[in-house]
């Protein structure tokens, strides 16, 4: 630890941290637009000069590593001066489009100018210099090179990161931009979504989710991602019932400050083509019913069916405290021997990357902790095969599944059709319409999202994390946890019951696996299994 | 700043003592007022008798405004409305008019200011992108709800464009529910705008012409 004080406050900051870093300890925002934690040291915009004792000039903090004894003057008059001449000078030639921008409400140049004051500009409006605007990158970004304060965060993110080096600065001086080479729209970047978040003005703008909301409307909850098994740290930011965009939450023991495009897109899985209600069968088609028929029909058949011809197959999207409640409905109140989770193979696929940076192979949030539950069995074949074999052989009268990842995720659908039209019951949590689901399912469970309720997911780094419920279940939809317990209680015995932090803790006390933790002790970015391997981003 | 302010310890200023003492009648309990009599007794003081003067005089004055405006119509406050309409103050606040740049398109950028600042929450904008890239954002609607509208003229002054003013058009009578609301077509276009002038607005001083 390195010991320096920062205008009259001891810090004791670590080995090789910035100025800027360390002043953030005390409390103290440096303005800054260049600097960003999770890229190199640049020292472009020269916002967070700072005057050093011993320093003949003034000093930017964020390329600045401690020093023992340093003594930081943050508040000095000509420091604080010189930031705002420099805030002036950015503002030059900058455009008066914050009422058609996207950035404003969270642009640091907004933010700035309202800190430091100096309102009315110098320059003559007439004499700005104009460059291109509305600028088409691609499928992903829309460029305004006017906006632009040239603070190079993009171009190091393509550089260092992503590794495409798909957005550069051209020429030089006052004409000085950023863009791809001839404007050519950016391709076969994954990452390019994230330039949209560091940027801290509105030049990069997510063609998107452009024009769609103000962000000042907009509430947030912190989620997790469940498009693969990394489990990136979302911000997921939703107005009235509605998801609007996911936005990456630093966490630097998982996803750094990135997502990758394809989880950033699937926000929209929440809100199109939802099953708003439970439906059941009538005839060839299936149609909205109550809860109480649907659950009263469930448990009719299952008790009818007894124990043996019962299957029950578990979901890796659902979370921790749902397929720990499933476990407990299919061993104790429905006592089968037909209980998997291994739905597509994915389970052995889940530490595997499937590309340089954060995507993996397997394409759901929760295998891991389905494995800590003990809930995929070791042996007998990769997958939920066993199963559709019984049923096959019509063994199997009720087939209880907890997604439709049977339905989506598997290579051999004619195989599955087959089977499932074998059963003369299939009981479905469906959180969006899939095909098929309207031909093989008798009972239909609306599913509540990963966004409508409280939970945990175990990533491929066993590290268990937490989903904030961001608003209530879309129509009449209810999580899978709440349905299996009135199921149960239809049959006679009790489950747990609760919101999701309260499972999670009942379920901590219980599960060896999950032993020591609380659902307020995993805090905001989660904590390791206890006796998981310590693995990083990566590997 | 609240620093600063933070760190004053406020201290009550004590209160002088009274140096009258109190008398002891003064806290004795008050007596209640004896019981009124419904109606004033024939014996009762002349200054307590009804007088019937003043409303006689009143009476004067309603007969006399009632003889006056039947002699004369122009003494007559009742206007012949719809035929006779009132003139109103150029900053009436009546109902909203989305207002034109010279080439005929909206200038509204759909910036959402107008529903930021509006109190009844009754503005429900949905921005597109502008096929002329030169204005980028315009509303693809802009509809404002009558009913919860309270006329209160802070979307004109929320306004970055002057693209929502006010116009001295108050008949917004409708049948149903949804007719009363407003769309970009009623609001930009409506017929009554090429007879009822402008009403609140950012400016009112001679300058550029305003395109209605």
């Amino acid at each position: 630890m390195v010991n320096l004080t920062i205008d009259g406050k001891t810090v004791a900051a670590p080995k090789g941290t910035n100025v800027l870093e360390a002043a953030k300890l005390v409390g103290i925002r440096v303005p800054n637009f260049c600097y960003h934690q999770d890229l190199s040291w640049e020292g472009s915009c020269r916002m967070c000069l700072v005057a050093i004792e011993g320093r003949p000039k003034l000093v930017p903090s964020c390329c600045e590593e401690v020093k023992d004894g340093m003594n930081v003057q943050f508040e000095r008059p000509d420091a604080r001066e010189a930031r705002k001449s420099q805030l002036e000078f950015l503002l030059v030639n900058h455009p008066l489009d914050c009422p058609i921008c996207d950035q404003a409400g969270e642009c640091k140049l907004q933010d700035y100018y309202m800190e430091h004051g100096g309102y009315d500009s110098k320059m003559p409006r007439d004499l700005k210099v104009h460059k291109r605007k509305v600028v088409d990158l691609g499928e992903r970004i829309v460029l305004d090179k006017e906006r632009c304060v040239l603070c190079s965060r993009c171009v190091r993110f393509c550089r260092e990161v992503s590794g495409s080096h798909a957005l550069q600065f051209f020429t030089r001086g006052v004409t000085t931009e950023i863009g791809t080479e001839n404007n050519q729209p950016i391709v076969g970047d994954d990452y390019i979504g994230n330039v949209v978040d560091i940027c801290p003005v509105g030049a990069l703008t997510s063609k998107d989710f452009r024009f769609k909301q103000r962000v000042w409307f907009l509430k947030s909850a912190e989620s997790v991602c469940n498009s693969c098994s990394t489990g990136c740290n979302i911000r997921v930011d939703h107005k009235d019932g509605v998801t609007y965009r996911y936005v990456p939450r630093r966490n630097e023991d998982v996803n750094k400050s990135w997502m990758c495009d394809y989880g950033r897109d699937s926000y929209r899985r929440e809100i199109e083509d939802r099953v708003p209600a439970p439906m059941v069968r009538e005839g060839a088609a299936l149609r909205e019913a109550t809860w109480d028929e649907a659950l009263d029909l469930v448990a009719a058949r299952t008790q009818a069916a007894g124990p043996d011809a019962v299957a029950i197959v578990g979901s890796p999207r659902q979370t921790n405290e749902t397929s720990w409640i499933t476990r407990g409905y299919a061993r104790e109140v429905v006592k089968t021997p037909h209980f998997d989770s291994r739905v597509d193979g994915s389970h052995t696929k889940t530490a595997l990357l499937a590309d340089n940076l954060l995507r993996r192979q397997d394409p759901h949030p929760n295998n891991a902790g389905l494995a800590a539950l003990g809930m995929i069995a070791t042996g007998g074949g990769p997958d939920v095969g066993g199963i559709l074999d019984a049923c096959m052989a019509g063994k199997i009268k009720v087939l209880h599944l907890l997604g439709t990842e049977i339905l989506t995720h598997r290579h051999d659908t004619a195989r599955v059709h087959d089977a499932l039209r074998k059963v003369p019951f299939v009981v479905l949590h469906a959180h969006h319409n899939v095909p098929g689901l309207d031909e093989l399912a008798h009972v239909v469970f609306a599913d509540a999202g990963h966004l409508e309720q409280q939970g945990t997911y175990v990533n491929a780094l066993g590290r268990v994390q937490r989903a904030q419920i961001a608003y209530p279940p879309v129509g009449a939809a209810r999580p899978a946890a709440a349905v299996l317990s009135q199921l149960a209680a239809r049959l006679g015995t009790k489950l747990p019951e609760g919101a999701g932090s309260a499972l999670f803790d009942a379920m901590a006390k219980s599960e060896p696996a999950f032993a020591g933790l609380t659902w307020d002790g995993l805090g905001k970015h989660g904590q390791p299994l206890p006796g998981a391997q310590p693995l990083t981003v990566g590997s | 700043m609240s620093d600063t302010t933070s760190n004053v310890v406020y201290t009550p200023i004590p209160r002088p003592k009274s140096r009258i003492p109190l008398r002891p009648e003064a806290l004795a309990p008050v007596a209640p007022p004896p019981p009124k009599a419904g109606v004033t007794p024939k014996h009762a003081p002349a200054s307590e008798r009804p007088s019937y003067f003043l409303t006689v005089m009143g009476l004067v004055v309603t007969i006399k405004n009632f003889f006056r405006s039947a002699a004369s119509r122009k003494a007559d406050p009742t206007i012949q409305y719809p035929e006779e309409r009132r003139q109103y103050s150029p900053r009436f606040r009546g109902i909203h008019q989305l207002t034109k740049r010279q080439d005929g398109t909206l200038k509204c950028v759909a910036c959402f200011m107008c529903a930021t600042a509006c109190p009844a929450e009754c503005i429900m904008i949905e921005a597109g992108e502008h096929p002329n890239k030169q204005y980028e954002k315009y509303p693809v609607r802009f509809d404002i709800d009558m009913l919860r509208c309270v006329m209160c003229g802070l979307c004109v002054d929320a306004c970055p464009e002057e693209a929502i003013i006010m116009t001295q058009d108050y008949e917004m009578s409708a049948t149903t529910r949804e007719q009363t609301v407003y769309p970009i077509a009623l609001l930009a276009d409506r017929k009554q705008l090429e007879t009822t002038p402008a009403g609140y607005r950012p400016r009112y001083e001679p300058g550029p012409p305003l395109v209605r």
